[in-house]
Parts: C-alpha cells; sequence; structure tokens
C-alpha cells in the first residue's frame, strides 16, 4: 500500500474559473479572427497578384526554369503606390521590363540608379500577355561600382518575405522549425 | 469536463469558420511519425514509444509586401501513440501574429497563441495559452539566423500536469540547392514538468515536500497512463535539437527532426531523445 499523498481531486473552482478566463480570451480573439478572415481572400488575392498589364503572377511568378541573365542600359525607373519597383533594360537586341521588388525593400537597399546606367540583371524571364518580355529580378549587378544588389534566395524566395524556412511547413505548421509561431519547447510533447 | 469540450467544440467550430471564410487562404496537411526515449520524463529509467500523427492548418502567411504585416494560422492535429494509448490526444491551435521588418532581412514577429487539447488520459487534457517573440536576421541569401522568447501557460485537469514556463532559443538555418534546408537549435527553459519517480523516490519526494512545508506535495499523483507515480516540479530545461527539410516541388515536403533535452530540477536530472519524420501537402 502506497503511503505517500496521492494526488487530490483537481480545485474545481479554480479549473472553472481558468476554463472561463481562457474561453473569454478565445471569444474575444475569435471575434477579432473572423473579422480578419473576412480580410483574407483579398489578401490571398494579394500573394497571388497578377500584374495588370503583363498578366505576370507576383511574387510567386518566379520560374527557375526560365531564369537567365542579360545586360543592358536602364531606362524609366519608377516606382510604383503599388506593387513592385520597375524599370526597363534596353540590351542589344530586345528590351525588357525588370520588376523587381516592394518599394519599402528597395529603398532599405539606398541605391540610385539612373537612366543610361548599365547593368546585368539575374532572373526569371517571360513573355507578357501585352507581348512585351518581362525579367524578375533575382539580383542586379550594377556594372560601373560592381555592386551587387540581392532580391531572391537560390531557390527564387523573395528575401522581403523575411528568412525562407524551407521544407518545413508554412507559418505555424507542426512541422516547423522553431523559427515558426505558436507551441514551444523542444522536446515537449 | 462539460467546459472543456465547449470550449474544444468553440475552437473546432472557428476552424471551421474559418475554413469556409477563407477558401484562398494557404492548406497544409501532413503526417508525422514521432519517437521519444522517455515518454514519461522519468529520473531513473524512462519509458518509450512511437507515434502517427495527423494534421490539418490552415493559414494566411506574410507577403512581405508591406513592412508590417500580419498572419494567422488554426491547426488541428491528432496524434495516437503506440504502447501508451492512453497519450493520444487531439490538439486545436490558433495562433495569430503580427510581422515587422525593421530593416530589409530582419524581420520581428509577435505571435501569441490559444491551444486546447483533449488527451485520452483526460488526467492531461489541457487549455493553454502562450506568446512567442521571434527575431530573425537573412545574413545571407541562404542563411539565416534566429533568436526567439516564448511563454507558454497551460493548465490541465489535474495539476500535476499544468505547467508555466518561458523560454529563450537561439537557431540558424541553411536553405541548400535543389530545396533541401537544414536548422540548427538551442533552447533553454524554466518553468514546471511532470516527472515520473521510482517509488522509493517518489516517496522521499513527497516527505521532502512535507518537511519543507511548502505543501508542492499535492502536486504527486499517479498516473494511469504510466502506471507510475508522478510529480510536477520546476525544471531546467536544456534542448538542443536539428531539423532537415526537402521541398519535393511546390506541394510536396518532407523532413526531419531530432532533439536531445536535459532536465535539472530537485528530484534529479533526466534526459531524452525524440524526433520525426514527416510528409507534408501544401495546397
Amino acid at each position: 500500500m502506497e503511503l505517500g499523498m496521492v494526488h487530490p481531486p483537481r480545485d474545481r473552482s479554480s479549473f472553472f474559473s481558468y476554463s472561463r478566463a481562457a474561453l473569454a480570451a478565445l471569444l474575444l480573439f475569435s471575434s477579432c479572427t473572423l473579422m480578419l478572415s473576412f480580410e483574407v481572400p483579398a489578401e490571398a488575392a494579394e500573394k497571388d497578384k497578377v500584374l495588370e498589364e503583363s498578366g505576370i503572377r507576383y511574387p510567386e511568378g518566379f520560374d527557375l526554369n526560365t531564369v537567365g541573365r542579360i545586360q543592358g542600359k536602364v531606362y524609366g525607373f519608377f516606382e510604383p503606390e503599388n506593387g513592385p519597383v520597375r524599370f526597363y533594360l534596353s540590351s542589344k537586341r530586345e528590351t525588357y521590363t525588370v520588376i523587381i521588388s516592394p518599394k519599402w525593400y528597395w529603398n532599405d537597399l539606398g541605391v540610385k540608379i539612373t537612366d543610361g546606367e548599365e547593368v546585368s540583371v539575374l532572373g526569371s524571364k517571360s513573355l507578357g500577355k501585352d507581348n512585351n518580355l518581362y525579367i524578375i529580378a533575382q539580383e542586379i549587378r550594377l556594372l560601373n561600382t560592381g555592386q551587387s544588389l540581392v532580391f531572391r534566395g537560390s531557390n527564387g524566395s523573395p528575401l522581403w518575405k523575411g528568412p525562407h524556412i524551407g521544407a518545413q511547413g508554412g507559418f505555424g505548421s507542426p512541422l516547423r522549425g522553431r523559427g515558426g509561431v505558436g507551441g514551444m519547447g523542444r522536446g515537449r510533447r | 469536463m462539460s467546459s472543456r469540450f465547449a470550449v474544444i467544440g468553440f475552437f473546432f467550430i472557428v476552424f471551421i469558420l474559418c475554413i469556409s471564410v477563407t477558401v484562398k487562404a494557404a492548406w497544409e496537411t501532413g503526417l508525422k511519425a514521432g519517437f521519444d526515449s522517455n515518454i514519461d520524463r522519468a529520473i531513473d529509467g524512462g519509458k518509450d514509444d512511437m507515434s502517427l500523427s495527423a494534421y490539418l492548418s490552415l493559414g494566411k502567411e506574410t507577403t512581405g509586401e508591406s513592412r508590417l504585416d500580419w498572419s494567422i494560422t488554426s491547426t488541428i492535429e491528432g496524434t495516437a501513440y503506440k504502447k501508451y494509448s492512453d497519450l493520444s490526444y487531439g490538439e486545436v491551435t490558433i495562433a495569430p501574429g503580427m510581422v515587422y521588418f525593421p530593416y530589409r532581412l530582419w524581420s520581428f514577429t509577435v505571435s501569441p497563441f490559444f491551444q486546447a487539447k483533449e488527451v485520452r488520459d483526460s488526467d492531461q487534457s489541457a487549455i493553454a495559452f502562450g506568446g512567442k517573440v521571434t527575431l530573425l536576421q537573412q545574413v545571407r541569401p541562404d542563411f539565416y539566423l534566429g533568436q526567439y522568447y516564448a511563454y507558454k501557460n497551460s493548465s490541465a485537469n489535474v495539476d500535476t500536469y499544468s505547467f508555466e514556463e518561458n523560454a529563450v532559443g537561439v537557431l540558424a538555418g541553411i536553405n541548400l540547392s535543389k530545396g533541401i534546408s537544414g536548422e540548427l537549435d538551442y533552447e533553454f527553459s524554466h518553468g514546471d514538468s511532470f516527472r515520473a519517480l521510482s517509488r522509493s523516490a517518489s516517496r522521499a519526494h513527497t516527505e521532502r515536500k512535507h518537511s519543507n512545508s511548502s505543501g508542492k506535495g499535492r502536486y504527486r499523483t499517479f498516473s494511469k497512463a504510466f502506471g507510475e507515480f508522478v510529480i510536477r516540479e520546476p525544471v531546467d530545461r536544456h534542448a538542443v535539437g536539428i531539423h532537415i527539410g526537402k521541398d519535393w516541388n511546390k506541394s510536396f515536403f518532407s523532413a526531419a527532426d531530432y532533439t536531445f533535452t536535459n532536465a535539472e530540477g530537485d528530484s534529479g536530472s533526466s534526459t531524452s531523445s525524440s524526433g520525426f519524420i514527416s510528409l507534408g501537402y501544401r495546397f
């Protein structure tokens, strides 16, 4: 016969007060969640945003199978209110529209690019529905200074989304490493 | 217990509403086969077991199109244990998050989370909440560092299994070619943990608590799931882990994870090895 003290039944009042508090928090949170949820389709649409004139998906339209390097002169740099920063790249044979990154990311680079500047662009090439050529930039090299501006990782993932944590599921996935959200505890069951 | 079911039911309703309303959000599902060498957190010996999990999650990730962005994830997960089937559980987690990019290649994330867990051994069923603050730096296009602080408060049906924990961790990750990635991390945490004791150690623990007049001896209970006495006490945990993954294409990915944990408390120290292999699908 075990002589030690065995755990008594749980203090139900404290449990229910905890449950009520948790339930209240959940109700509040869920209301917020549902309100936010109605915004999600728009956000999701942004994720799969299709650039109007070209029909190119941005930023997801980067295709590793079409990556190439184009050298030429810059003109017509512009920063739209919404959507990615762009410029035209005039090479010896063709003119491309270079699709770069969000404005805030470009501005953090602190780089000024001027008409006539010679650059080399590494990126994913495609033909827009307007029959113009586009290149989604992975790296831009300023040939007069040798400076290299990197916008995407080797797998094409945009650097402005934060560190790409590959093959570990999405944000909050049970398979995600410690860089994810929610849960905690290495070895915690 | 009806209160707990109400809460869990509520989680499910919210989850389903989220699913029905946010049809364009990203889905993910997966299977996970896991093991743990010390599932009862025993100080001497320890029971090992294997498990099989399935999960479904729905969420909106950050896009990075602006400096300040938000995310939300709802996950439902079920796990079945092979030997100690009373440990099998179902769990629902909701984790919203705010992400701020103070500078390119740096991200700062604040993410509270809410969790309801129903364990077959109902003593261990719990409601938890907490939060995590994460700072990530993309040092090179394919290499990142991270630091985080996390807090979790879990209230179980039986107090022995309740815990409050504070954790800090550091991690380093790399993305290699062909979709292969890896992450190494270390975590230190301080908080309560249940621990299985041998009969003599269990009695000694109770007597010590009585002599200290701390009253904490009440946290000792008999676990039907483990078939032994368990106690609850504060522990310092050190955990190191490695995580390797591969993206097979845009939808399929797999991962392998291993963690070694050392926990030290008044009753002694214990170690465990745990991990999983998994296959996931995004759609």
